[in-house]
């Protein structure tokens, strides 16, 4: 019996190039995470370094980038246009996306739910643009007629979209958080005799109340880093709304409007970057949140 | 002393964690004997085979201290890792066939050190599934699935798989555990045709087994080794310790 | 004693059928209107779908023809990226699957990897000018819109790597180990291989978010209007800028004043219905996987 040969230098070299090659990518995540923020703040930062003022940005709902006397650069008004979409979209899209895990979850035979989840998982590879465009189309002939508004690009078109958007997330990541409740409680609670409302609303909802939760936040995250289907649906007035039918304009949709406008590397455009660290941070937090809630239902 | 010992473990002790899974083990191996390993359950058994083959590394938090010697060469100041496991072969309890043909299975091993020729291979593949016993059931269909294979099978396959690298050292872990008492025996039988030629290291579950094979048994008792003898000796009346007597005959354990 | 249903179980079973009801009902209130707009879509698409559609570039200042160059263009953005993101994704799954231990430090890659999927498209646009266009001085450029959506569609192929790996059974890389095969021979020779067919559903995935993007290309490399050859190929090259399908339909349905209603209707019922169909295939890919298993 002869003894296997040894391989041959140059494998062992090529393999160690590989496992080094594998190693960085390992890392390339990371490195584009600060990456995009290191770029973002950079185009922002010599502006935001000589003359930006701290309280007019976020307490002056007066965004005047282009006015030829008076720039100001106040974006209240496109935090409270971001903030009034997402309320609205996630008052519609929690109970409904909850439900709708509850039901896929509690309630489906398997066939059922092989659709219900594909179904859900077309849903959301709709494009952006073309929710956009649903909006602006469909969405906008509805509320005219519903409502008998001059026009129908509002808090409500946006906010009904962006619900739409986020119930996938949410029906996806609740139905994981209902699915890790052990069967055993729901089997404990039903041969104690409590009906199914009460196996829901005293057992299973409090069971996976942590994962319920992190699947909201991340809901809340799409919804408020949305762009194009925000863009083409709220409208294009800057106020604080006051009702669902006014237009507004959010942090995402002024950036992709203003951008291509702004000369490089003006005040202007280096304000545009500011707000992109703003979002930037905004959906950091709430990743975060959630991801430390999840570690926190796996501790359990 | 080397040349007499192909094993040579000095004070080995291992932690997972916080737990003491060896607690300063102190054994040899002579050359082509059968060592039997038997004790009950979280003995420590496995991981003394862990250990032997290095893949042990790949616990997460295991803490390996002592001296392991194979061959001379000590197990733990390696640079090769590979070609340390490719001097032990070593077959787990739970029967693995890997997905892809019985011949590239059984090829797999030489393929990874190098051997590049077809004749080669060929040569090898049918010499150890023969070895294996398993030669006449798959001759016809070496190009199918090694996980179609049944139990039985796919563990004389593992024992292809670890005699096609040329060993000097066979450890098997509790082989027996899932498959037929048919093809135990079959492997048995293997088992005897081989012991002449390689080191036999057999940690089994069924003291009969040791009794049928091995030449000294070693019987671990929750991380320490409680006696190691010839077989007569363990299976005797009058073991050097009472616990021994006792698992023997399945008082305990 | 017998069974006979008493009013206790009566009203319980009403219950449940309530809450059954309830739940359906809700479910059914996101799919069905859902359904019903994606018809209307095709409905008002129709009077302009055809073969001359796909294959004539837009004119009269996009207020007729076709969507030949955009829809090139889209083809182009989503190929390149695709073979800049599968391999940067494959391998950093691999790395997380296959080489990391549970420690502090993957965590943090997994936590990268979550945030990187969660950063919203206007702000990769903006990381994208800043990084490639500017300081990398590619210049608005289909090579610089594809390197922003490669980075954007990274995480959509690790996680369908991940999970295809993860999927392997243990014991098949213990068996390898055993007899003397590194790592990476494992990998190479057992694990990826039958890691296949989830790669090939994150790569369909990844396709399928890049076609869809409108602001990562807006401000990287896509624009308004570029008048290339019919028919062609290989019109474009990788330092010009592109037209793209989901940009045109935002133009057309706010930027272009005058354009006939079907239009619109057209280029976003040939989007979305390339995007649902690529989506539809990964779907079938995987259940085909599941019925092909080699174990």
């Amino acid at each position: 019996m002869s003894p296997t040969p040894t391989r041959r230098r140059v494998e062992t070299l090529a393999e160690a190039f590989i496992e080094a090659l594998i190693r960085l990518c390992g890392i390339s995540a990371i490195l584009f995470v600060f990456g995009i923020f290191f770029f973002v703040f950079r185009e922002g930062s010599q502006f935001l370094f000589h003359g930006f003022n701290f309280r007019e940005f976020f307490f002056s709902q007066e965004w005047y980038p282009t006015s030829q006397s008076h720039v100001r650069y106040g974006v209240l008004a496109l935090i409270a246009g971001t903030a009034s979409v997402t309320v609205l979209a996630m008052a519609l899209a929690v109970p409904f996306g909850i439900g709708a895990a509850i039901f896929i979850s509690e309630f489906c035979g398997a066939r059922a739910r092989e659709s219900l989840k594909v179904t859900i998982e077309l849903l959301a590879a709709i494009p952006s643009v073309v929710w956009g465009f649903i909006g602006l189309t469909v969405m906008n002939r509805l509320i005219i007629d519903l409502f008998h508004t001059p026009i129908g690009l509002n808090v409500l078109n946006g906010g009904v979209i962006l619900a739409l958007m986020s119930v996938p997330i949410i029906v996806s990541i609740g139905e994981d958080a209902l699915k890790a409740v052990p069967d055993s409680y729901r089997e404990a609670a039903l041969a104690l005799g409590v009906t199914r409302w009460q196996l829901i609303y005293r057992v299973l909802l409090p069971a996976a109340k942590n994962g319920l939760l992190a699947a909201v936040l991340l809901g809340v995250g799409r919804a408020v880093g949305e762009t194009m289907a925000v863009l083409m649906a709220t409208g294009h007035a800057v106020t604080i709304p006051t009702s669902l039918m006014d237009s507004v304009r959010t942090l995402t949709a002024t950036i992709a409007a203003e951008l291509g406008e702004a000369p490089v590397h003006s005040n202007h455009y280096q304000v545009l970057f500011i707000i992109g660290i703003l979002l930037f941070s905004i959906t950091f937090v709430v990743n975060l949140a959630a991801d430390l809630i999840v570690r926190g239902v796996r501790r359990q | 002393m080397s040349a007499e010992h192909m094993i040579e473990i000095d004070n080995l002790r291992v932690r997972y964690g916080r737990r003491d899974v060896l607690k300063g083990v102190t054994l040899n191996v002579r050359r082509n004997e059968v060592l039997g390993v038997i004790g009950p359950a979280q003995s420590g058994k496995t991981t003394l085979l862990r250990v032997i083959n290095r893949t042990i590394d790949d616990v997460p938090d295991a803490v390996v201290r002592g001296c392991i010697k194979v061959d001379g060469q000590d197990v733990r100041q390696v640079k090769d890792v590979p070609a340390l496991r490719r001097k032990i072969g070593m077959v787990s309890p739970l029967p693995v066939g890997l997905p892809l043909s019985i011949f590239d299975n059984v090829a797999f091993a030489p393929r990874m050190a190098g051997v590049r020729d077809r004749h080669e291979l060929e040569a090898r593949v049918e010499r150890c599934l023969r070895q294996a016993a398993l030669w006449d059931e798959v001759k016809d269909r070496l190009s199918s699935l090694g996980t179609r294979l049944s139990g039985g099978q796919q563990q004389r396959l593992t024992i292809a798989r670890a005699l096609s690298h040329d060993p000097e050292v066979l450890c098997l872990d509790e082989f027996s555990i899932a498959i037929d008492p048919v093809t135990t025996m079959r492997i048995e039988d293997v088992l005897k045709e081989l012991r002449s030629r390689i080191t036999i290291v057999l940690v089994t579950n069924l003291v009969q087994q040791a009794r049928r094979l091995a030449d000294r048994t070693a019987f671990f008792f929750n991380g320490d080794l409680v006696e190691l003898d010839r077989t007569e000796a363990i299976f005797s009346e009058t073991p050097a310790d009472p616990r021994t007597f006792q698992y023997v005959r399945g008082i305990f354990g | 004693m017998s069974f006979q249903a008493t009013s206790f179980t009566r009203s319980k079973q009403r219950s449940e059928l309530a809450a059954r009801a309830v739940f359906l009902m809700m479910t059914l209130l996101m799919v069905v209107p859902l359904l019903m707009i994606v018809g209307y879509l095709f409905y008002q698409a129709w009077p302009i779908l055809s073969l001359d559609f796909l294959l004539s570039n837009p004119r009269n200042g996009m207020r007729a023809g076709g969507i030949w160059s955009p829809l090139l263009g889209t083809i182009y953005l989503v190929v390149i990226s695709l073979v800049i993101a599968t391999p940067i994704g494959v391998l950093a799954a691999v790395f997380l699957n296959e080489y990391a231990r549970e420690n502090w430090f993957t965590r943090v890659i997994n936590l990268a990897v979550v945030n990187l999927a969660g950063v919203p498209s206007i702000v990769h646009a903006l990381f994208g000018l800043g990084a490639f266009v500017l300081f990398a001085g590619l210049g608005k450029s289909i090579l610089a819109a594809s390197l922003t959506l490669a980075i954007m569609t990274l995480p959509v192929i690790i996680a369908s790597t991940k999970e295809a790996l993860a999927a392997v059974p243990m014991p098949f890389r213990e068996a390898c180990w055993n007899v003397g095969a590194t790592r990476w021979q494992t990998i190479r020779h057992v694990v990826l291989p039958n890691s296949i067919g989830g790669i090939l559903t994150g790569v369909i995935l990844q396709v399928s978010r890049a076609a869809g993007e409108t602001a990562p290309i807006m401000f990287t490399g896509a624009v308004f209007y570029k008048a290339i050859k019919e028919g062609d190929l290989f019109a474009y090259g990788l330092r010009d800028q592109c037209m793209a399908l989901s940009m045109h339909l935002f133009t057309i349905s706010t930027q272009v004043p005058g354009v006939p209603k079907a239009l619109p209707y057209g280029a976003a019922v040939v989007l979305l219905g390339s995007v649902l169909a690529v989506n539809a295939l990964a779907i079938v890919v995987r259940f085909r996987l599941r019925s092909r298993r080699k174990w």
